[in-house]
C-alpha cells in the first residue's frame, strides 16, 4: 500500500512536470503579447552586434554618479556574483535603468568557487521519492528547467558532462539504474542525455583510473548520467558584460560604504559608493536596491537596520585540483556514499581534475582558506575509488567557497526547509536575495527583479526575457567554431631578444579561446596576431598574453587577481603556474591601464598574498606531520 | 519468398557463427594436451621477464651465419612485414629454429602504410547478405575472431575505435542500423561494443565538425559501430622483437640476393644474404624458406624459377594526415558511399586525423608516392561531410601503400575470388604467402607455418600458441599504466648552453610512451631521466630524445628513417616536423651506433629523400595549377 501511494505521488508529480512545461510556453506567448518579441530582437542586436563593445569603466562610473536624487536609477544591485549579475541583466533587459556595484570583482566570492556543475538535483529526487516530499520534487523540476536554460544561453561556457556512479553490488546497479531512469523521465524535454548502465569492462575503458575493487567489494559496473558543467567565473563575467552591453552601469571594485535613506528615514533611496581603484566616493540613487551580497548580504542589511537578524548560515565547500591523469577527459565520477556517508565527486575541468565533497560549517571571510584535514579527507575518499596512487604532492590548487545557506526570517521552519533561495524585503527599498545555487541563478534573478518592481512600483517595458537571451559570445557559437581560429590565425610571439616569431594556433589554444570567449574569440586571436601577444603565460596551459590585453579592454579586468582568478582560472587550476605568470600579466595590465611602478609592485604583492589562500602542495600547511 | 530464403540463410549462418565460437575454444584444451600449457608459460616468462633484452644485432647476424648446410634452420622467413614477422613468431614459439631477414626495416613496406584499422569486415557482411555468399560470410567470422585476438595480444598498441556512419535519409538510418545490429549479432563474443543510433543533435555533439547538410540532404542522425585501431608499424616491430626474445634470429637491413638450391637443383635450401649495413655477404641454410615479401614476393619467386607466373595484382591506397581539429578525439567517420560510390573514412590517429579512400591500381615500387589527384579526391570527398574548411594547405603528410592483392596460380578462379590470402609452394622448399590484411595477420602466419612444417617435414615441439601470447610490452599493461610514468619520472633536458633542467613528465608524453612501449615504457622514461634525454624532438609531438636511444638499443633501430617512420610515426604524421627533428635524431643514433661524419651525412640525405615521398602541403607537386 505504501508503495502504491508512492507510485501515485510520482505519477501525479510527473503529470505536473509536463503541465509546468505547458505553462512555461504560455509565458513565451505572453512575452509576445507584451511586445517582448521586437524589443527582444533589438536587444539581441545590441548585445551581439559584431562591433559591440562594453562601455569603458569611466563611463560606467559616470552613469552611476549621474543617478541623482531627482533622477534615480530604477534598480541598484549590490553584489556582482551570479545572482547580482543575473539580476542586473534581467532588470536592464526589461527596460529598467540599472546599476550594479561589486566590492571586489564579478564572481570574486562564492560564484567562482562552485563545483562547476549545473545539476538537476538527482539527490533531491531521491529525497522526494523516499520522503514523499513534493517540495523537494518541485526543486528538481525547477532545477532541470534552469539547467537546460543556462546551457542554451551560454553554449560556449557550458556543456553536458557524463557522470559515472560506480556500483559495488548488484543491488546498487538496480537501485541507481532505476533512480537515474526516473531522473531521465522526470527531466522530460529538459533531458541532456539518457542515462545508461556500463559493464565493469566498459566502465574501466571509459574511466581507466577507476578501481575495480573497493574495500573488498568488486565493481559490478557503473551507471552514467548527465549534468551540466560550466566555467562559473567566466559565466559570471559574461553576465556582467552582457548586462553592460544591454545598457546597465556595471562597476567592479566599487564598494558600498553606507546606504542612504529618505528624509523621514523609512525607505532606502540610494547608497554611498567608494571606487576602490581611486578611493573616490560618490552617492548613487535608486528607487530600489537589490542586495545580492551572498555571504555578505547580512552586513548590507545591517547598514539599513543595525539590529537586523542574521539570515545567513554559512557553509563551506573545499575543492582540490589534481593533474589531468586522475580522470579521463569528458567523464566525471560521483560516489553517492563514501564510508562516512558523504558524497565525493571527481570531475575533469579545463584539462585538470577537480575533486571535492559536501559542505561543513564555517565563518564568513572574504578569502576563505581550506583546512588541511578537509583536503586530506577528499584525497582519502577518492583514493579508495582509483587505481592511481593519490598523493598530497599532486594537489595543484585547493580552494574553499562559502555557500550562503539562507533562513527566511519571516517564514515558519517547515516552510524554509524546502525553500532553496529567499527573496525578502525587510526594510522598505532594500530587497535581499540570497541562498540558492548556480543552476537556478536565472530564476533567482527573475524573482529578485519581480520583487524590486513590486517594491518600487516600477514600470518595465518588457516582461522577463532572460530565458530567451544568449550571453555575449554565445549567439552563433558552435562546438566547431574553434577550427576557424586554428586555420586563420597565428600566434606572433616576442622573444626575450625582441625578435618576433610566428607560432601555430594549436588546437588546445584555439579550443580554449573558443570556449572562453565564444564568438568573440577572434578578437583575442587578432590581438595575439597583430600585437605580438601570442605567447602562452604558463607552461602546460593554453592562456595567452593577448587575453590579458583583451580582458583589460573589454571585460573590466582591473587587477592581476581579476585575471588569474576570474578571466582565466589559472589560480584555481595550478597555484604555482599562476605565481610564475604574474610578472608578465602585471606587465601587460600596466601597459593597458597605465600603472606606475609602485602600483605594479602593489599588484604583485596583493596577488601573491591572494595565491597563498590556495593550498597546493607547494604552500600547504600541514598540521599532522604526516606529509612531506 | 526470396526474403524468407535470405532470412533462413542468415539464421543458419548465425548458428554456424556460434558453433564456430565453441569450436575455437577446443584448441586451447588441445594445446594443453600437447604440453603446450607449461611450455606456453615458459615462453611467457622468456618474453615478458622484466629484464629480458633482445639479442644484439651482431648476435642475430652470427646466428644466421652459423646456420650452415649441415646445420640448417628449420625456417627462414624472407620479409619482415606483418605476415613475415608473424610467421617468425609463430614458428619460433612452436619450438622451431627460425631466422628472419628483411631488406629494409620491419614494416617498411605495406605494413606501415595501412589504414590502421582492425576491422571485422562489415562491408563483406553486406555482400554476404545481399549476394547470399557464404564465402564472404566466413571472411567476416574469421576477421572478427582475429580482430579480437590482435587487440587482446597487444592491448597497448590496439584499441576499440567508434566509427560514425552519417545517415542522410530515414531509410539510411534504418538500413545502417539494421545492418550494424546484424554485425553485432554475428560478432557474438568477438563484439567490441554494441552499435547504436545517435540523433543529429547528439551526433554533432560527439563529432562537432560533422556537417548537418550534405548535397542538399539533411543529416538524420548517425549509427556508430566499433572496430579496432592500431599503430601498425609499432605492432610490426613488436612482433619482430617478441620473436627475437623468443629465440628467433631476426635481422633487418639484410637483403636476399639469391636463393640456394640443393645439388640436383630441385629444392630451395637456403639464401645468399647481404648485410646492407656493412655490405658483407653470407649464406644461410634452412629446411624451408617462407616468402613473405608482400608486393615483392614475385621477385623472390623468380629467384627460384625465373619463369614463375606473376601472382601479385598491386593496388595502392593513399592516406593523408590532417590536423587534429578535423575530427574529435576518439571518434572516426566512415562514409560508405560518396557521390562516386567509393568509401571515404576519416579517423583520429595519434593526435591527428587520417583520411583516405579505397584503392586504385599501381605499379610496384619500394617508395610509392601518392598522386596529387588522389589527395585532392580525398579532400573533396571529406569536405562534403565537414563544416570545417578543408584545405590542401592543411595536409601535414600523405603517403601511398601498395596492397598485394593475390591470385593463387594453382587454384580455380571461383575459389580465389573469395579467398583473402594465398599460401602456395610452387617451388619445393619455397612457401609463399601473400594477400590478406592486417586484421588477419596472425592466422595468415599460422597458415604459412603449417605449410612450412608440411613442406620441410618439420617436427615442432608445440602447437600454434600465438592466439594466446601477448606481444612484448603487452603483458600486465593497463589503460591506467601511464599514470605511473606521470607520477614517478621527470624529463631531464639538456639546454643549448649545456645546463640540465627538469621537466614535467606530462600526461601527453606519459600516455604516448605507455601506448608505444607498453610495460617497457619505464625503461624509456628512465633514459629520459638518467641520461638527460628528456626533450621533445618536435614541437607539438610527444616523442622524446630518449626514444631514439632506447630504440637503437632494444628495437633494432639502425637508421634515421627507421626511427622517424616506424619506431615513431613522425614522418607519417607531419613531414615537416620529421624533417626538423632529423639532425637531433641522427646525432643520438650516431652516439649509439658510433657513426662517423660521412655516415651521418649519408643518413641525413637518405632521410631527406625519403621524406620527399610524403606529400604534405610543403612538398606537394601540383599538376593542375589550381593550388597555391
Amino acid at each position: 500500500m505504501t508503495r502504491l501511494r508512492k507510485l501515485g505521488a510520482v505519477a501525479t508529480a510527473t503529470a505536473s512536470a509536463y503541465g509546468s512545461v505547458l505553462f512555461l510556453h504560455s509565458s513565451l506567448v505572453s512575452a509576445g503579447d507584451n511586445g517582448g518579441g521586437s524589443p527582444l530582437e533589438a536587444l539581441r542586436k545590441k548585445v551581439h552586434d559584431p562591433g559591440a563593445v562594453v562601455p569603458a569603466r569611466e563611463a560606467q562610473q559616470s552613469a552611476l554618479k549621474a543617478a541623482g536624487k531627482s533622477n534615480p536609477l530604477d534598480v541598484l544591485v549590490i553584489g556582482g556574483g551570479a545572482t547580482g549579475s543575473g539580476t542586473a541583466l534581467d532588470a536592464v533587459t526589461r527596460g529598467l535603468r540599472v546599476g550594479l556595484v561589486e566590492r571586489e570583482d564579478f564572481a570574486s566570492g562564492t560564484s567562482s568557487r562552485s563545483t562547476k556543475l549545473l545539476h538537476g538535483g538527482v539527490r533531491y529526487l531521491e529525497k522526494a521519492v523516499f520522503n514523499l516530499d513534493y517540495g523537494q520534487f518541485k526543486l528538481v523540476l525547477h532545477a532541470l528547467e534552469e539547467r537546460k536554460q543556462v546551457i542554451e544561453n551560454a553554449p560556449h561556457l557550458c556543456h553536458a558532462l557524463p557522470c559515472m556512479t560506480p556500483c559495488f553490488s548488484w543491488f546498487e546497479v538496480v537501485y541507481y539504474w532505476m533512480g537515474l531512469k526516473m531522473y531521465d523521465l522526470v527531466a522530460g524535454r529538459q533531458l541532456l542525455h539518457l542515462s545508461r548502465y556500463y559493464s565493469t569492462k566498459e566502465s574501466v575503458e571509459l574511466f581507466p583510473t577507476l578501481a575495480r575493487v573497493v574495500n573488498d567489494r568488486s565493481l559490478r559496473g557503473t551507471v552514467v548520467y548527465y549534468d551540466g558543467q560550466m566555467n562559473d567565473a567566466r559565466l559570471n563575467v559574461g553576465l556582467a558584460c552582457t548586462a553592460a552591453l544591454a545598457g546597465a552601469a556595471v562597476l567592479n571594485h566599487a564598494e558600498v560604504v553606507s546606504l542612504l535613506k529618505d528624509d523621514d528615514g523609512k525607505r532606502i533611496i540610494g547608497a554611498r559608493i567608494r571606487d576602490n581603484l581611486t578611493g573616490k566616493e560618490f552617492d548613487t540613487y535608486a528607487k530600489v536596491i537589490v542586495n545580492a551580497g551572498g555571504p555578505f548580504c547580512d552586513s548590507i542589511r545591517k547598514m539599513a537596520n543595525k539590529n537586523a537578524q542574521e539570515m545567513i548560515s554559512p557553509s563551506s565547500g573545499v575543492h582540490i585540483i589534481l593533474p589531468d591523469y586522475y580522470s579521463p577527459e569528458g567523464m566525471g565520477l560521483i560516489v553517492p556514499k563514501t564510508k562516512d556517508g558523504r558524497v565525493v565527486f571527481m570531475l575533469p575541468w579545463l584539462g585538470r581534475t577537480v575533486a571535492g565533497t559536501t559542505d561543513s560549517s564555517t565563518s564568513i571571510t572574504y578569502l576563505p582558506e581550506p583546512h588541511e584535514d578537509e583536503i586530506q579527507f577528499i584525497l582519502d575518499a577518492i583514493s579508495d575509488y582509483l587505481n592511481v596512487k593519490v598523493r598530497r604532492v599532486d594537489v595543484l590548487s585547493a580552494w574553499s567557497g562559502i555557500r550562503p545557506l539562507a533562513l527566511d526570517p519571516t517564514a515558519k521552519n517547515t516552510e524554509s526547509i524546502s525553500r532553496d533561495h529567499v527573496v525578502w524585503e525587510d526594510y522598505p527599498g532594500l530587497v535581499t536575495i540570497t541562498g540558492g545555487k548556480w543552476t537556478t541563478y536565472r530564476s533567482m534573478a527573475e524573482d529578485a527583479v519581480n520583487a524590486a518592481i513590486k517594491s518600487g512600483k516600477l514600470t518595465p517595458t518588457s516582461i522577463c526575457v532572460t530565458n530567451n537571451l544568449r550571453l555575449v559570445g554565445g549567439e552563433g557559437w558552435e562546438p566547431s567554431s574553434f577550427t576557424v581560429l586554428a586555420q586563420q590565425y597565428k600566434r606572433m610571439k616576442s622573444t626575450y631578444r625582441g625578435k618576433v616569431v610566428p607560432g601555430v594556433m594549436d588546437s588546445a589554444v584555439a579550443k580554449h579561446l573558443s570556449q572562453a570567449y565564444g564568438t568573440l574569440a577572434e578578437r583575442v586571436a587578432t590581438i595575439a596576431q597583430n600585437e605580438n601577444l601570442g605567447k602562452r603565460l604558463a607552461h602546460g596551459y593554453p592562456y595567452l598574453e593577448a587575453e590579458v590585453a583583451y580582458c583589460a579592454r573589454n571585460e573590466y579586468c582591473e587587477s592581476a587577481i581579476d585575471f588569474i582568478a576570474r578571466r582565466t582560472r589559472l589560480a584555481f587550476l595550478e597555484t604555482n603556474a599562476a605565481r610564475k605568470a604574474l610578472p608578465r600579466v602585471i606587465e601587460i595590465l600596466a601597459n593597458e591601464h597605465k600603472w606606475d611602478n609602485s602600483k605594479q609592485k602593489e599588484e604583485l604583492e596583493k596577488a601573491t598574498e591572494f595565491l597563498k589562500t590556495f593550498k597546493s602542495s607547494k604552500n600547504a600547511q600541514f598540521h599532522d606531520g604526516k606529509h612531506s
